[in-house]
C-alpha cells in the first residue's frame, strides 16, 4: 500500500503540490492527469524518490520514504518520460547490463520474458535501430527487471503507434493483476486513462488535486 | 531571386557566428590572451639569451678544499676572471662560511675545488667540480654552472698540454724543478686558454635595418600568435553536435557552402581587426617606419594568409573522418605550417634537402615577404602564388561541400 | 564488484577498435616516430662558411674538426661569394682563414688567427663560435707545448733530442686520453645532484606525450556518457553512479598499467631508455585521475578534445623547443616550473601532482554525492 500523507511542494513561494493525501491498494493502477506544469511530474518525481517534498511525507507499505530510502527504492520501478537506453548497444544488452547492477540476479532467459511478454521480439537489435514505440517498451521492460511492487510511469506511451500503446497498456494490467504492483501513471489523455485504470486523480484544479474516484 | 537567398542565408549565419561569440565572452579574451602570455614570455627568454643580460650578478663563493698554491692561483684567477664578466661575481669563502652565507641569501651558489685536485689533474686522473645551489634560486645555479664548465674547459685544455710537457720534462727534471716548471706551464695555458676569445677578429654584419634581432623575433611571435589565434577562433565558431539544428535550416536552403562562406567571412573580419590592432601596438612599440604601400602589402599578405589558412581547415572538416582524428590532423597541419613558415625556426637552419621545396609553402612564401618588406625595407611583394592557393582551395570547398551536400 | 566491470566492459566493447587504437598508439608510436624525428633533427643543420687562402696542414685540420661537428653544415668557398651570401642571410656566419695561419700560430700568435662575419640575426653563432675558438685554442695549445718541450730541450743542451712533429703526435694522443673534468649541479639540501644538461630521453619524452593526448582521449566517453537519460536510473541500482565511474576509472588505470608495464619492458630493457618504475606508476595514475577529472568538468566532447590537443602541443613545445641552443633551453626549462612534465622527464615521481589529483578526486566525490542530495531536495 502507498500513503500520501498532508505531501506539499513548494518553489520560492509558488505551492505545486498543497497537503495532497491518498491511498493506493495493491494491484491498483491510478492515472495522473492535468494541465503542463499542474505538478503531476512534480509529483511523479517525489513517489519515485527523486525529489522530496517541503513537508509531508509518502509511505511505502509502511515505510517512510525519508527513514527508509534504500530499501524504498529497491522496490520502485520508474519509468522516465525520456528514454533511457543505451543507445549503441542491443536490446539484449541494455537488459543484462541493468541487471547486472541492479539487486537481484536474473537469467538471460528471464530477461528475454520479460521482452517477450510485451511484444518485444528483436532481442539482438541495436536500440538505435528500433522504431519509437520498441524503445518504449524496452524502457518499461528495463524498470520491471527487478519486479519492483511500486511502478511509476511517466507519460510512457507519448509519441508512439496505436499498437504498442495497446500492448503496453495489456501488459501493465497484466502486471497489476498477476504479481499486485501498484502501478502509477501520467498522462495527457484521459481516454487512456479510462481504458487502464482503476482511478484517477487530476491535479492542478482548485483545490490542488481531485480524486475522480471519490466524486 | 536565388542569388539574393543566399545572401540572405550567409548575412544570417555571419551574424550567429557573432552571436555565439558574445555568448563565450568569457573563454574568449581568454582565449586570446593565454598565447600572447606564453609567447610573450618564450620571446622574452629567447631575446634574452640573445642579448646577454645586463641584471644584478649572480654571487658564488669558491670553497677550496685542495690548499695547494696552484689552487689558490686558480681561485685568484677566477676572481680576477669574474670581474670581466657582468653578470657573475666571485669570492673565495671558508666551507662552514659558504654554507650559512647561502642560508643568509649573500650567494647565490658556490663550488669546491676537492681535495688532491691539482695533483689529480698531473696524474691525468678524472676530477669533478661541485656546484651546490641556492634552493630558491635554480636558474642562477645553472647559470653558474655553465660559468664553471667554462673554467673547467680551460683547465682541461690546460692539463693536456701540461701533460705534454710533463711527459718530456720527467726525463730532464727531477722534484722540485719539475714541480715548478709544472707550474708555471700550468699558469702560462691557463691564460692561453682564457685568451681563447681573441683568436677570433670578429665582424659583425647588419643586413637588416634594425642591428638587434627584436625586430625579427617580435615579428615571427606575431605571425605564431596569429595563427594560434585563427586557430582557437575556428574551433570556438567550429559547428558541432547541431544536427539538430541543421535538418531545420536544410530546409530554408542552407548547403555547407553557405556556411564556409559565412565562416570564412567571420574569420577574416574579427582577424583582421586582431591583426591591424596588434601590428599597430608593434608598429608603435619598435617605432618602426614603415610607408603606406609597405602597409597594404602587409595587410594583402596577412588577409591572404588568413583565408588560405581558414579555408585549409574547412577543407579538412570535409574529410570523412572522426572528429578526434580531423583535430590532430588540423593541429598536426597547423604545427607544419608554422614550422616551416620559418617564423619557429629561421629558414637559413632547414635541412638542405627542402631549402627550395619549401618555399612553395604558403606560410613561408608570406612569413619571408614580411621579414623583406619589414626587416629589409623592400617595396615589393609577390602575390602569385598566394591568389593560386586561394583559388585551389575555393576550388576544393566548392567540391567538397557539393560531395557532402550529395552524400546527404 | 565483477558486475559493475562486467557491465563497463560491455559499455567499452563498442568502441573497443578505437580504444586499442589509443593505448596502443604511444608505444607504437614512439617506435616508429622516434627514429623519424632523430633523422629530420639531425639535418636541420647551422650552415657556416669557410673561406680557405691557404692549405696548409693547421687549416685543413681548423676545417676538418668544424666539418665534423654533426650541429654544422660546412661549406667552403671563395671570400665574395661567402660574405654576399651571409648577407642574403643563407650562412649562419663565414670563417677566414688568411694566408699564414699555419706560421702565425707556430710563431705563438695567439691574436687574430681567424676573422669571423656574422649578422644580427645569427642566432647560432656563439654556438658555433665557441666551437671554432676551442678548436683554435687546441691547436695552439699543441703547438705552445711543442714549444715549451723544445725550449726545455735547448736549455739542457739536447735541443734535437725531440722533434717537434713527434712531440705534436704526443700531445693528440694525450688529448684524446686526458680525462674529463666534470661539474655537479646540486641544490643546497637536497641529495641528488640535478643531471647535467638533463640527457635528452627522447623515447620517454615522446612516449609521454603521446601517452597523455590518448589517455585525454580514452576518458572523453564521461563527457557524453554523463549527459545521458540513463543515468537516472542508478537511482535504483545497487550502486550510484558516481561508483559506477569511479570503478571504470579504475578498471582504466588498471589497463593503461599493464600497458605501461610492457612499455616499460620494450623501452628500459629493449631500447635501453632507463626510467625508473616509480616515475612511470606517478606519471600513470596522475593523468589518468587529470583526465577524468577534466571529462568530468567539460560539457561538449569537441571542445574537450580541441583543449586535450592544445595542452599537449604545449607541452610539446615547451619541452621540445630550442634544440640548437643548449643554454636556451636550459634557462627555459629552469623557468618552468609550471611544465607539468618536469619531474617526469628528470625521472622523478611526482608525488605533489599525484596528490593535487587526488584531492581533486576527492571533492568530485563529495560533490556529486551532493548533487543527488540537492536533486532529492529542489529541482
Amino acid at each position: 500500500m502507498l500513503e500520501i500523507r498532508e505531501v506539499t511542494k513548494k518553489y520560492g513561494r509558488k505551492h505545486v503540490l498543497d497537503r495532497i493525501n491518498f491511498q493506493i491498494m495493491r494491484g491498483e493502477v491510478v492515472g495522473l492527469i492535468g494541465e503542463n506544469g499542474a505538478g503531476k511530474s512534480t509529483l511523479l518525481q517525489i513517489l519515485a524518490t527523486l525529489m522530496s517534498p517541503t513537508s509531508g511525507q509518502v509511505l511505502l507499505y509502511q515505510q517512510p520514504y525519508h527513514k527508509h530510502i534504500k530499501q524504498v527504492r529497491k522496490k520502485i520501478g520508474y519509468v522516465p518520460q525520456d528514454i533511457a537506453l543505451w543507445e549503441q548497444l542491443s536490446v539484449k544488452d541494455n537488459m543484462v547490463f541493468f541487471e547486472k547492477l541492479s539487486w537481484v540476479n536474473r537469467t538471460e532467459q528471464q530477461l528475454k520474458q520479460i521482452c517477450t511478454d510485451m511484444q518485444l521480439n528483436q532481442w539482438k537489435e541495436k536500440v538505435k535501430n528500433l522504431s519509437g514505440g520498441m524503445k518504449r517498451k524496452l524502457n518499461l521492460a528495463i524498470s520491471l527487471i527487478h519486479e519492483p511492487e511500486l511502478l511509476l510511469l511517466d507519460e510512457p506511451t507519448v509519441g508512439i503507434d496505436l499498437k504498442s500503446r495497446v500492448e503496453i497498456n495489456a501488459y501493465l494490467k497484466e502486471l497489476s493483476k498477476q504479481k499486485g504492483t501498484i502501478i502509477i501513471y501520467t498522462s495527457h489523455d484521459m481516454s487512456e486513462i479510462k481504458e487502464l485504470c482503476d482511478r484517477a486523480l487530476i491535479i492542478g484544479d482548485d483545490p490542488f488535486y481531485h480524486d475522480i474516484l471519490n466524486q | 531571386m536565388k542569388q539574393m537567398d543566399g545572401f540572405r542565408i550567409v548575412s544570417v549565419l555571419i551574424r550567429n557566428n557573432f552571436k555565439r561569440l558574445k555568448g563565450k565572452w568569457l573563454s574568449l579574451p581568454l582565449v586570446l590572451l593565454a598565447p600572447i602570455i606564453l609567447l610573450s614570455v618564450i620571446g622574452y627568454l629567447v631575446i634574452a639569451i640573445v642579448e646577454q643580460p645586463t641584471q644584478e650578478p649572480i654571487h658564488v663563493g669558491i670553497v677550496n678544499l685542495d690548499q695547494t698554491d696552484q689552487t689558490h692561483l686558480l681561485v685568484h684567477l677566477m676572481e680576477e676572471v669574474s670581474k670581466s664578466i657582468d653578470y657573475i661575481d666571485v669570492t673565495s669563502y671558508q666551507e662552514s662560511d659558504a654554507e650559512a652565507a647561502i642560508a643568509a641569501e649573500q650567494l647565490d651558489a658556490y663550488l669546491y675545488f676537492p681535495r688532491q685536485f691539482f695533483s689529480s689533474l698531473l696524474r691525468g686522473e678524472s676530477v669533478q667540480l661541485e656546484v651546490v645551489g641556492h634552493p630558491n634560486k635554480r636558474l642562477e645555479g645553472q647559470l653558474v654552472q655553465g660559468f664553471v664548465d667554462n673554467i673547467g674547459d680551460y683547465i682541461e685544455s690546460a692539463q693536456a698540454n701540461i701533460l705534454t710537457v710533463d711527459y718530456y720534462a720527467s726525463t730532464l727534471l727531477a722534484g722540485e724543478e719539475r714541480q715548478l716548471l709544472l707550474f708555471e706551464q700550468f699558469q702560462s695555458f691557463f691564460f692561453h686558454a682564457l685568451a681563447k676569445d681573441q683568436a677570433l677578429q670578429e665582424h659583425e654584419v647588419q643586413i637588416s635595418l634594425y642591428n638587434s634581432p627584436l625586430v625579427y623575433f617580435t615579428i615571427a611571435i606575431w605571425f605564431v600568435l596569429i595563427t594560434i589565434w585563427l586557430f582557437s577562433l575556428y574551433i570556438i565558431l567550429h559547428k558541432h553536435d547541431d544536427r539538430r539544428m541543421k535538418k531545420r535550416i536544410i530546409l530554408y536552403g542552407l548547403t555547407d557552402l553557405h556556411e564556409a562562406i559565412a565562416l570564412l567571412i567571420t574569420l577574416l573580419v574579427i582577424m583582421i581587426v586582431l591583426a591591424i590592432s596588434s601590428f599597430a601596438l608593434i608598429h608603435y612599440w619598435l617605432q618602426l617606419s614603415l610607408a603606406t604601400d609597405q602597409l597594404w602589402f602587409i595587410a594583402l599578405l596577412m588577409g591572404l594568409y588568413i583565408f588560405i589558412f581558414s579555408e585549409l581547415f574547412i577543407v579538412i572538416d570535409y574529410l570523412p573522418l572522426s572528429q578526434r582524428l580531423k583535430l590532430i590532423i588540423q593541429m598536426l597541419a597547423m604545427v607544419g605550417i608554422l614550422l616551416f613558415s620559418g617564423a619557429t625556426i629561421p629558414q637559413v637552419y632547414f635541412p638542405m634537402s627542402i631549402q627550395d621545396g619549401v618555399g612553395y609553402l604558403f606560410s613561408n612564401h608570406v612569413f619571408t615577404w614580411l621579414e623583406q618588406i619589414i626587416l629589409h625595407g623592400r617595396f615589393h611583394a609577390e602575390f602569385a602564388l598566394l591568389y593560386g592557393y586561394s583559388l585551389i582551395s575555393i576550388f576544393l570547398i566548392s567540391i567538397g561541400s557539393v560531395i557532402r551536400g550529395r552524400v546527404k | 564488484m565483477m558486475q559493475l566491470c562486467i557491465a563497463r566492459l560491455m559499455l567499452w566493447k563498442q568502441h573497443v577498435l578505437s580504444y586499442l587504437f589509443w593505448l596502443w598508439l604511444p608505444l607504437i608510436g614512439t617506435l616508429l616516430f622516434v627514429p623519424f624525428i632523430e633523422d629530420v633533427s639531425d639535418e636541420f643543420l647551422v650552415p657556416i662558411g669557410i673561406v680557405l687562402e691557404e692549405e696548409t696542414e693547421l687549416a685543413q685540420q681548423l676545417y676538418q674538426t668544424i666539418a665534423q661537428a654533426d650541429t654544422v653544415n660546412v661549406e667552403q668557398f671563395e671570400e665574395q661569394e661567402a660574405i654576399s651570401r651571409l648577407n642574403r642571410n643563407q650562412l649562419d656566419s663565414v670563417y677566414l682563414i688568411r694566408e699564414g695561419y699555419q706560421e702565425r700560430i707556430e710563431h705563438g700568435e695567439q691574436r687574430y688567427l681567424v676573422e669571423a662575419y656574422y649578422t644580427e640575426h645569427s642566432i647560432a653563432y656563439p654556438y658555433v663560435k665557441e666551437m671554432v675558438t676551442s678548436t683554435i685554442l687546441a691547436d695552439t695549445g699543441k703547438v705552445k707545448a711543442a714549444s715549451a718541450v723544445v725550449g726545455l730541450a735547448e736549455a739542457h743542451q739536447q735541443s734535437d733530442k725531440w722533434n717537434s712533429d713527434e712531440i705534436l703526435a704526443t700531445a693528440e694522443q694525450l688529448y684524446q686520453a686526458s680525462s674529463i673534468l666534470s661539474t655537479d649541479l646540486t641544490i643546497s639540501g637536497e641529495d641528488r645532484p640535478i643531471a647535467e644538461h638533463d640527457e635528452p630521453k627522447l623515447y620517454w619524452l615522446v612516449w609521454v606525450l603521446l601517452s597523455t593526448l590518448s589517455t585525454l582521449f580514452l576518458f572523453d566517453w564521461i563527457i557524453t556518457e554523463k549527459s545521458q537519460h540513463v543515468r537516472l536510473r542508478f537511482q535504483y541500482m545497487k550502486v550510484s553512479y558516481r561508483c559506477f565511474l569511479l570503478n571504470s576509472l579504475m578498471m582504466m588505470l588498471i589497463i593503461l598499467l599493464l600497458v605501461d608495464g610492457l612499455t616499460f619492458l620494450v623501452l628500459n630493457v629493449y631500447r635501453g631508455e632507463q626510467l625508473s618504475i616509480l616515475t612511470l606508476f606517478s606519471y600513470r595514475v596522475t593523468i589518468a585521475v587529470f583526465s577524468f577529472l577534466l571529462a568530468m568538468i567539460w560539457k561538449n566532447r569537441y571542445f574537450y578534445q580541441a583543449t586535450a590537443i592544445s595542452f599537449v602541443l604545449w607541452l610539446t613545445l615547451i619541452n621540445s623547443s630550442f634544440k640548437i641552443e643548449g643554454e636556451a633551453y636550459q634557462l627555459i626549462q629552469s623557468v618552468m616550473p609550471l611544465n607539468p612534465l618536469r619531474a617526469f622527464l628528470n625521472d622523478h615521481a611526482s608525488w605533489r601532482g599525484l596528490m593535487l589529483v587526488v584531492i581533486g578526486l576527492a571533492l568530485w566525490y563529495a560533490k556529486e554525492g551532493g548533487f543527488y542530495a540537492r536533486n532529492k531536495g529542489s529541482n
